[in-house]
């Protein structure tokens, strides 16, 4: 399935894009971050990040669905 | 209301939603982009947010807020983008009948803030290195974002 990735701060500079459409067997978040970690060499561990499934926090295991736009947040800094 | 915005914060616009003739008390918080963080030299630093989920937490803790303190208004700008030192990052206003409640709502939302809203804060050095920031509170507790 096709699911879009949005990127931001390291995990963005790591990829060196903000955003793709990315085809994948993943069937959770999880395991779609462990292949983009992978093979993109990402320096933050699943640990380390929260999900978003479209403009809201999401579980990373729950079942993605074809078109899911899936965003991985680095620890947050804001303020 | 909550804004994030690339321009100068305008603190005449921004206080308008706090204006309220029950209202005794105003307290606002001015975050400021220091020259100096952990014994480095900050030389600048960059923001970026990923809105659609940034607002929508926003307006749930804006909520909570409003639910937790005895408060009318409160309103928040927080700025995007490259922000030189001394600028004015991000504003936080609260107006209520009295300053105890108003003081107590300002300093919840911007400690909340700064642990829950999709915010990312680049520190650009002197020597020039850069680096991500995490937020302190949450590193120190270690807690997963």
């Amino acid at each position: 399935m096709n699911i879009k990735i949005q990127y931001y701060a390291q995990l963005r500079e790591a990829r060196g894009q903000s955003e793709e459409i990315y085809s994948t067997r993943a069937q959770t978040a999880r395991d779609l971050y462990l292949e983009l970690k992978q093979r993109y060499n990402f320096p933050l561990e699943v640990c380390e990040l929260q999900i978003a499934i479209g403009d809201q926090l999401g579980d990373w295991n729950a079942p993605l669905i074809q078109d899911d736009v899936v965003t991985f947040l680095p620890p947050v800094g804001g303020g | 209301m909550f804004r994030l915005q690339t321009e100068a914060i305008d603190l005449n616009l921004a206080s308008q939603a706090l204006l309220d003739p029950s209202c005794g008390a105003m307290v606002s918080f001015e975050g400021w982009v220091r020259n100096h963080h952990e014994g480095e030299r900050v030389l600048f630093l960059e923001y970026e947010a990923f809105e659609g989920l940034c607002v929508n937490e926003a307006q749930k803790l804006h909520q909570e807020t409003l639910d937790r303190f005895d408060i009318k208004h409160l309103s928040c700008v927080h700025r995007v983008g490259r922000c030189e030192i001394g600028t004015l990052v991000v504003w936080v206003g609260v107006s209520s009948d009295h300053r105890k409640e108003a003081f107590d709502a300002c300093e919840y939302f911007i400690n909340q803030l700064k642990v829950r809203l999709p915010i990312w804060k680049k520190e650009t050095y002197t020597d020039g290195s850069a680096t991500w920031v995490k937020c302190l509170a949450c590193h120190e507790h270690s807690k997963v974002h």
